[in-house]
């Protein structure tokens, strides 16, 4: 089970803003949505895109276990007029 | 039957997928969003067959399983086809990665020795995540795709078994089918 299963609002929040400055500290300015055990990076096109570079995505992965997250997703912070995340395609 | 050979997601994996792909629900809760429980990746669609062609298509999956060695398969961004103008299906892709491809060879080849035409496109490894069953207008689709493209997903799901489907139709949920394991066969690497 899910350590987010049995912790409140407060606990998640509290634990998803240790995660957002942990990760600046590794040069990922971002603010933390927890939702259950996926933490939500909200960050800039030019951050998402240094996500791209496998060793910072599995450092970002490894300060939110320590929180107890177990994965992560990005989404760009709003308008961002004309960005385009790079997504692979299937 | 509605025979389907497939990747499942882990557990934690497709939960946490769900929750990334929210703000997408939140837009357009009138697609039909699959439910955490039925994300997968399909590697053949084999269609309507009888019971009898089970064993068959176990046998094929076990076959290719035992010779092809467990193997890390990246998940990331969300797309649609045919695309973002008139999309039919929304989906998380899935980064080339040549054991998925030997994997999907293979099991076309054991497939096709069983009967089975061989898919006549290209292999597209992909995560439905939702069926857009009536047109959308044209604005709400530009917005989905505007939110579909600033979210990505980043897992690496350990893809250790194949599953035999059966997605039999007929029922009254909103994602459609019911999905039933009949069989999961585990990658050995011989």
């Amino acid at each position: 089970m899910s350590v987010f299963a049995s912790m409140g609002q407060a606990e998640a929040r509290r634990r998803a803003d240790q995660l957002a400055a942990a990760l600046t500290g590794i040069g990922v300015p971002c603010k933390v949505e927890p939702r259950a055990a996926l933490a939500v990076l909200m960050v800039e096109s030019g951050v998402a895109q240094r996500l791209a570079d496998g060793e910072l995505r599995r450092s970002a992965l490894a300060l939110a276990r320590e929180q107890g997250f177990t994965h992560l997703a990005v989404e760009l912070t709003p308008p961002a007029a004309g960005a385009n995340a790079t997504l692979p395609r299937p | 039957m509605r025979l389907f050979l497939a990747l499942e997601l882990d557990a934690a994996t497709a939960e946490a997928l769900y929750f990334a792909i929210a703000p997408l629900r939140a837009l357009e809760p009138g697609l039909a969003w699959m439910p955490a429980t039925k994300l997968h990746l399909t590697i053949k669609f084999l269609g309507d067959a009888d019971e009898g062609r089970v064993s068959g298509l176990v046998a094929a999956a076990s076959l290719v399983a035992a010779t092809h060695r467990p193997f890390g398969m990246r998940l990331g961004g969300v797309g649609a086809f045919p695309n973002f103008r008139r999309p039919r299906i929304v989906w998380l892709g899935v980064e080339s990665e040549p054991r998925l491809e030997l994997l999907h060879h293979d099991l076309e080849l054991a497939c096709m020795e069983r009967g089975y035409e061989v898919e006549g496109r290209p292999f597209r490894p992909h995560v439905t995540l939702a069926r857009v069953r009536e047109q959308l207008p044209a604005e709400r689709v530009r917005v989905l795709a505007r939110a579909a493209r600033r979210i990505a997903f980043f897992a690496t799901e350990n893809v250790d078994r194949l599953t035999l489907f059966d997605g039999a139709t007929g029922t009254s949920a909103p994602t459609g089918a019911r999905y039933r394991r009949l069989h999961a066969a585990t990658l050995g690497g011989r």
